[in-house]
């Protein structure tokens, strides 16, 4: 019976010698081992029961097991904690380090030191593994290292950010293994914010690299055919995707600020490249010939700028740069225009603008992008065909002698009409011979400079308009001249063709 | 029906599940149509799998990166051997995804890193990145567009020229097979298929993603495989670079090598002979 008590004492209140081995281990540095959280278990089980002591009335027995415990928990600890930092130094950790660190979870500077080691360690492998992923490439040279590629820059920025993204699974998978025994914590937060820790070592490499080739890549020369802000958009373009690809992995973090820092240096880097090579280009749009073509220049700076915009393949939000992009060539470009044009006469002037504003709107609406700039240059469309066929129809008006009629007929026309010197019948005979002989060749409607340009609806809307202020006005003569109280002693002979054959002869 | 799981779940398994469990290798899906004929693992393979003599820590890894045209069904593939699920809407994959499967090969575990790439043009200069160092490569065609089969040439070529001196595995895949009613539409498409595949030097496989069919046995043998071509490459490089082999090498960075021996099940998959 004594004997049973004292069993069942010992059971319940103290470790038993393979449980204090478990505990001790055999040496200061002999491993981990499972039977060790077992007794770990088991010191906690023993802090519970003693409250049993001390309802009991056995305060100060229930206060020396715990005495006891406490201590031998705190050295178990202790050699926890040494056993996993150099645990987290060799590249095989044993299998119990999750229920070690579940373990250390009661002693928070333990913890956080354990966890902090495990990311420098990690930090170091990475950080060798990418440096020879760049210098050495993979086991016996194949893949190829990653420096090989510097030539191509694109392809070289791509290739080590593909190489940092394709490291982050596995780093992942073992920090969500680190955590996976871990209680009363965020793990996925914590999964992160290991990854984040963890990824940090590359962004020193990473950074001197890729700072190198936007700086040598915007030094380049040879402005004008290169591809230098091309390529730097692209460039800025790749590191903005893959700064949201790995955000959505490590959350925000060195790395990311670190693509982040980098894609708005590469931005900046080409917008001021662009800009060079949009001046150099418009310093290339020359006056226009004979044709009121507009110059090679003008095609050359509009190519640069769909190339660019049809670059910015991989990131979704692109559109956001385009305005400033699309500012940044056709602001200068329309400046370049209108100053290549200046010495031309109103007419050809306008012409040769139309063609120019031609082949803009029709760029830029491939480019599907840039709804204001084509309001804008839409308007000047307007605002050119308005002048021009204002001038166009002044000129036809002289031509048929209507200048002098037009004037007189509208808004008011003195009655009898036929005795306003203007318009006495042979004035009105005359326009209608004149007319005849346009009805015959229409074409002699249109100004010579006309047949320049190069949108045939532009040249259709000139005709149309210009079409229609003859009829109206033909309209409004003939019917003028029919009215008797104006006069006319033989209207029909003086304008012998009504108002609709004129319309359906002229349109 | 089977539950989807979770990529995380399956990494904290001690050993993969009962169906990626592969104790000999499995068939491909036409033994004329394939350039992989041994019947087995390789002996040394199996000799080094089953002294414990395996070489490098951490748990063996293989890439396999999945390319083809334009909805294809890259996509659909993948997450029906990874989640179960079949999703008709298409939504177009946006550079790269990446998914983790975990597999227990004659006892090792064994992790296959899918890598599906986006088909779309604009994106042909990121995914390109990824081809390096893959082990396998998987070409996806959609039965019902002969387009997508003629360009499987140039996207192998691609994903080649990233790895000229590597020897990946190479997969010709037809996807969409449910869609193909009369066996004689099909049977013609399998005749230019599989002339497309020999000159590529690919193994052929059809399969359907809606019904499931044929998927896991595809990925199952790309996993054994991948493993098998592995765990050759790494006996012969072990001799010549023995202290960098070691060392965790960028993606194959050392997570812990198998917890304890992973016990011997009894074959999930048929061995046919
Ligand atoms: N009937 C049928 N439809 C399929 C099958 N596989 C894919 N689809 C459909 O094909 C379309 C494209 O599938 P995805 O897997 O997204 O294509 P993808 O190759 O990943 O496309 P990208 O990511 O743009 O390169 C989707 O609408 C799918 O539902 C299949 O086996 N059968
Ligand atoms: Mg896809």
């Amino acid at each position: 019976m004594q004997e049973e008590v004292v069993k069942t004492f010992l059971k319940n209140f103290q470790l038993s010698s393979e449980e204090m081995f478990a505990l001790k281990g055999s040496s200061r540095d002999s491993p981990i081992t499972s039977q060790f959280f077992e007794a770990l278990n088991k010191t906690q089980i023993i802090r519970n029961n003693t409250k049993y002591l001390l309802q009991t009335g056995h305060q100060k027995t229930a206060l020396d097991i715990m005495e006891q415990m406490n201590v031998a928990r705190e050295s178990a600890l202790e050699r926890l904690f040494r056993w996993f930092q150099a645990q987290t130094r060799t590249p095989d950790p044993s299998p119990l380090i999750p229920e070690a660190l579940a373990a250390l979870q009661e002693r928070p500077v333990l913890f956080k030191m354990v966890i902090e080691e495990w990311i420098v360690v990690r930090r170091g492998w990475l950080t060798r593994g990418f440096l020879d992923a760049l210098t050495l490439g993979g086991p016996g040279g194949a893949p190829k290292p990653i420096e090989l590629q510097a030539h191509d820059p694109l392809r070289y920025v791509g290739d080590m950010l593909a190489w940092i993204h394709q490291a982050l699974p596995s780093e992942r998978e073992a920090a969500q293994l680190l955590f996976s025994k871990c209680v009363d914590i965020d793990a996925s937060e914590q999964v992160q914010q290991t990854i984040s820790g963890v990824s940090e070592s590359v962004c020193r490499p990473l950074k001197t690299r890729i700072e190198q080739v936007i700086v040598s890549e915007q030094g380049k020369g040879d402005p004008v055919g290169g591809k230098k802000a091309v390529h730097l958009y692209k460039i800025s373009s790749l590191l903005h995707f893959y700064m949201s690809t790995i955000k959505q992995v490590t959350g925000k973090g060195l790395l990311v600020s670190t693509l982040e820092e980098l894609h708005q240096l590469s931005y900046k880097m080409f917008i001021s490249s662009l800009q060079n090579q949009v001046t150099h280009a418009c310093d290339r749009v020359e006056p226009p010939g004979e044709t009121l073509a507009p110059s090679a220049g003008v095609a050359k700076t509009l190519s640069l700028l769909t190339e660019i915009v049809t670059a910015a393949t991989v990131s979704d939000d692109a559109h956001q740069d385009f305005k400033q992009i699309i500012s940044c060539v056709v602001d200068p470009l329309l400046n370049a225009i209108s100053e290549s044009g200046a010495s031309l006469g109103a007419f050809e002037g306008a012409v040769y603008l139309l063609n120019c504003l031609h082949q803009l709107h029709s760029t830029l609406s491939l480019l599907h992008t840039s709804s204001d700039k084509l309001e804008m240059i839409q308007g000047q469309i307007d605002a050119q065909l308005d002048t021009l066929s204002q001038e166009q129809i002044n000129g036809v008006f002289h031509a048929l002698g209507l200048s002098s009629i037009y004037p007189v007929i509208i808004p008011s026309p003195p009655v009898p009409l036929s005795s306003h010197p203007s318009c006495q019948p042979l004035a009105i005979q005359a326009f209608s011979t004149k007319l005849d002989g346009f009805l015959a060749a229409p074409d002699y409607l249109m100004f010579p400079h006309t047949r320049y340009l190069l949108s045939s609806s532009f040249r259709k809307q000139l005709h149309q308009r210009t079409a229609h202020a003859i009829i109206s006005t033909y309209a409004q003569l003939h019917n003028l001249v029919h009215k008797p109280e104006n006069e006319y002693s033989d209207p029909s002979s003086l304008m012998p063709k009504l108002p609709d054959v004129v319309k359906s002869l002229l349109l | 029906m089977l539950l989807s799981r979770s990529s995380v779940y399956t990494m904290l398994q001690n050993s993969a599940a009962k169906d990626r469990i592969i104790n000999c290798l499995p068939p491909p899906f036409i033994r004329q149509a394939t350039p992989y004929t041994g019947d087995d693992f390789d002996e040394k393979v199996k000799n080094a799998v089953n002294s414990g003599r395996m070489i490098e820590t951490g748990i063996k890894l293989s890439k396999l990166i999945v390319l083809g045209d334009v909805a294809t069904g890259k996509t659909c593939l993948v997450n029906r051997f990874c989640h179960r699920v079949f999703d008709s809407n298409y939504k177009a994959t946006i550079g790269v995804d990446f998914e983790v499967e975990r597999f227990d090969v004659l006892g090792v575990p064994f992790n296959l890193q899918i890598w599906d790439t986006a088909g779309q043009e604009r994106f042909k200069c990121i995914a390109a990145s990824y081809y390096r160092g893959t082990h396998a490569i998987m070409i996806v065609f959609d039965v019902t567009n002969i387009v997508s089969l003629a360009h499987c040439a140039q996207w192998l070529e691609e994903a080649r020229d990233a790895n000229p001196d590597t020897n990946p595995i190479i997969f010709l895949v037809a996807t969409k097979r449910d869609l193909l009613h009369t066996s004689s539409s099909y049977s013609q498409i399998e005749s230019e298929a599989r002339r497309v595949a020999t000159n590529l030097g690919a193994e052929y496989w059809a399969v359907s993603s809606k019904t499931g069919d044929c998927v896991e046995e595809l990925f199952i043998r790309v996993a054994a495989l991948s493993f098998n071509r592995a765990v050759h490459r790494e006996l012969q490089g072990a001799g010549k670079r023995h202290s960098r082999i070691s060392l965790p090498k960028g993606i194959k960075l050392g997570i812990w090598k198998t917890w304890t021996t992973v016990e011997k099940n009894t074959c999930s998959h048929q061995c046919k002979k």
